[in-house]
């Protein structure tokens, strides 16, 4: 039998690539060993990585569930809440974008009417506005509708994406004519075809763009930063920026913040890592 | 997949009724809420109930904004009433934005007019003539040091009017001899390397500008001289780590963390500091209980032939110009001056309070944690010695406060302090004869300050003098 380390330019590549593999998960491994450390190891200094006596209380802390054990007080931070509020804003906009993107992609890709090829053009076209360059106009559209410090304000903007419609479109154009003839020649309507024909034959695209806009939309920083003054209202990446400038001291907590937000991540790409490799083949961006 | 679409959709309408049914209302409507952008110190929450138990009709909220955030809050009019501003260059940049509010006709018959503090930080609290802001609390560095480690490693004891020489030559010792305790301390610990250069340069006589704001001083050789010293101690001698060894050396960040947790966990000699660092002290006497027994404070060492002297800064409050509450801003400035929140900003220990009368002597900043007064005299004296950066109004003050960063850290990493700190000056020379070039408002100031008709080869002038 044929081992994949048979041959020694193989047996280099491996070599090779699991060094640069344990480089970049060097920082991930010494933040999750960091969370587990006390605060006086941690000041102590040292490159180690297992902590020398594991203090699993830096994550009740966190949650303000015990004190914070050098200055014996309960932390001021609602990092619970934007946990929850990270999920349910990603989740929001993982949904309704979805949908939204759908819809438009069906229209796009399999009805026939005039201008179709010239409005997706223009609607692709505000792809190539870098995003900074909306901000100011956008924020005074959210002050307009008086959606700051809500989550309307981080979930409405972010509910269509030309991204999105072109990922579907792509997909969508794929699937043969002759599903849409079979069912229209059955008595479908249109949003028959499109609910009971194209969508199932579209899981796999829906599954890689739902994916992609979670692991955004739970990324997302400098708007919400914008937008939100409350602290009930953040979500966890500037959760992060309260807690490193309130608490910056607390390495082990700020590493254990750290690790809990990466952890959702980390979950959902070894579970659907196949259908995000699909969606970024499919749209051809970066991950 | 209808059946998945319609679950989640569920999903989505039972989370989105917890979140909205979980918001707590904040602000009492009752009261006029005053919502004061500030740092994230947690000494705010404290003073802000001691405004509201004084103005039972208001509400403090704490708003820990970065720049960049209150800069496009402000300018749409949703920004914060009163809002901090840290120095002189984020000042001028906010004041030339149009975001604060002049405060010049009315300041002196509230009670918060430049007359109510410190003399040498009256400058810095206005821009071309306007007071924008007043204090919170009024800072100027001084030295503190740790006499334990200094006796571990035999190294002298600093003396007043000490010299940089002075200073050098103890924290060699403290980097060279070995210490009784077998443990190796840092002698300096610079947690900003550009608050140590700015403050070498004003103690050599430098400035940034000249009186008319019209040319760069940084080319002058005093201020070589003043970069000379600070590359001097980062790399010949190695008494301080740069700030690139200072991150590496840390593994923190935010407020209050790398030098100053080494220095207060007795890690390190010295420190080059104001008054509001021993804020922190409670924070780390659990771990170090004998710490407030080994600190003691001496005035900034002098150069030879001048007396010692840095910056006075403040970070002070100015009122959004946009607020829609100016009554109550104005009441939370009054707050400022107030004693009451002097006296709470003395026993904190965060820097000197605003209203100089509680900062007359050593005894009045005693505290509970920090007994001798003679710690305390040496910021109220480097306040009183201490000058304001001098700013120009022809250059953006961000952009020279970004190039002078970038000297500073190019010496750090070997260029020659020369070439460094006169590039920087004639950059800034370069905008200032490119901005009054362009600009026909600048031309009109340019007017005003030199009683001369502007023409484009005005700098012409002195350069032939050179």
């Amino acid at each position: 039998m044929k081992l994949p380390f048979d041959n020694t330019s193989t047996r280099i590549r491996f070599v090779a690539l699991g060094l640069l593999g344990f480089m970049l998960a060097m920082p991930f491994i010494w933040m999750v060993g960091a969370s587990f450390k006390s605060r006086a190891e941690i000041e102590a200094g040292g490159i180690h990585i297992v902590p020398e006596e594991a203090h699993a209380e830096n994550y009740p802390v966190l949650f303000g569930q015990q004190p914070e054990p050098v200055t014996g007080e309960k932390l001021e931070l609602k990092f619970g809440r934007w946990f929850f509020n990270s999920i349910f804003i990603a989740f929001a906009n993982t949904l309704i974008q979805v949908l939204t993107s759908a819809l438009a992609a069906f229209a796009f890709a399999r009805l026939e009417w005039r201008g179709r090829d010239s409005v997706f053009l223009l609607y692709l076209a505000t792809m190539m506005i870098p995003g900074l360059t909306l901000m100011i106009p956008n924020f005074q559209v959210m002050v307009w509708l008086g959606f700051l410090n809500t989550y309307h304000g981080l979930i409405i903007p972010a509910s269509f994406s030309a991204f999105g419609t072109f990922l579907l479109r792509q997909f969508m154009l794929g699937i043969p004519k002759a599903m849409d003839e079979a069912a229209y020649i059955d008595g479908a309507s249109k949003w028959q075809t499109f609910t009971d024909v194209i969508l199932p034959l579209a899981r796999p695209g829906l599954i890689a763009l739902a994916l992609i806009t979670f692991i955004f939309q739970y990324q997302q920083f400098f708007w919400p930063l914008i937008m939100l003054n409350d602290q009930q209202f953040f979500p966890l990446p500037v959760g992060l920026l309260e807690l490193d400038s309130t608490y910056g001291q607390q390495t082990e907590l700020i590493m254990a913040a750290a690790t809990i937000t990466v952890t959702p991540l980390v979950v959902l790409f070894v579970i659907f890592q196949k259908f995000l490799v699909r969606g970024i083949q499919l749209g051809g961006v970066k991950g | 997949m209808k059946y998945v679409l319609l679950a989640l959709i569920g999903l989505f309408v039972a989370m989105y009724a917890y979140a909205v049914s979980t918001i707590e209302v904040l602000g009492d409507p009752d009261r006029t809420t005053v919502v004061w952008a500030t740092d994230p110190n947690p000494a705010r929450t404290k003073q802000v109930g001691i405004f509201e138990e004084l103005n039972p009709d208001l509400e403090g909220l704490v708003d820990k904004s970065d720049a960049t955030k209150l800069i496009v809050r402000c300018a749409t009019g949703t920004g914060p009433d009163v809002v901090d501003i840290y120095d002189v260059f984020s000042l001028a940049t906010f004041a030339e934005a149009g975001i604060l509010m002049d405060l010049t006709p009315f300041a002196d018959s509230l009670g918060f007019g430049l007359d109510d503090t410190y003399a040498p930080l009256r400058e810095g609290l206005s821009y071309e003539g306007k007071q924008y802001r007043f204090p919170c609390n009024v800072h100027a560095n001084a030295i503190i040091y740790n006499t334990k480690i200094l006796d571990d490693h035999g190294a002298p004891l600093p003396q007043p009017d000490w010299t940089w020489e002075d200073f050098i030559e103890s924290a060699l010792a403290v980097r060279n001899n070995p210490s009784k305790s077998g443990e190796e301390h840092i002698p300096f610990a610079n947690w900003n390397s550009e608050w140590v250069f700015r403050d070498l340069l004003i103690g050599h006589g430098g400035d940034f500008f000249t009186a008319d704001g019209l040319h760069s001083r940084l080319g002058e050789e005093v201020s070589v001289q003043a970069i000379e010293l600070f590359r001097d101690m980062a790399l010949k001698h190695d008494i301080m780590p740069t700030s690139a060894e200072a991150k590496s050396l840390s593994s923190q960040g935010g407020w209050g963390s790398g030098g100053i947790a080494w220095f207060f966990n007795q890690q390190a000699a010295y420190i080059h500091i104001g008054r509001w660092a021993i804020v922190q002290v409670p924070v780390y006497l659990k771990r170090n209980p004998d710490l407030v027994e080994n600190l003691a404070a001496v005035a900034l060492p002098r150069v030879p032939g001048h007396p010692s002297r840095g910056i006075v800064g403040t970070r002070a409050a100015g009122i959004n110009a946009k607020t829609k509450n100016p009554e109550a801003a104005k009441r939370f400035l009054q707050y400022l001056a107030s004693r009451d929140y002097g006296a709470l900003i003395a026993a904190d220990g965060d820097a000197l309070p605003p209203n100089p009368e509680l900062a007359r002597t050593g005894e009045d900043l005693v505290n509970e944690h920090i007994t001798d007064p003679a710690f305390h005299q040496p910021f109220i004296d480097a306040v009183d010695n201490g000058v304001t950066i001098k700013m120009s109004p022809f250059i953006e003050a961000q952009l020279v406060q970004r190039w002078a960063l970038e000297a500073v850290e190019q010496v750090e990493n070997g260029a020659d302090p020369r070439t460094a700190i006169t590039r920087v000056a004639d950059e800034i020379d370069d905008r200032i004869r490119q901005n009054l070039r362009r600009r026909s408002a600048l031309q009109a100031k340019y007017e005003q300050v030199t009683g001369k008709a502007y023409n484009d080869d005005w700098w012409k002038e002195k350069v032939a003098a050179h």
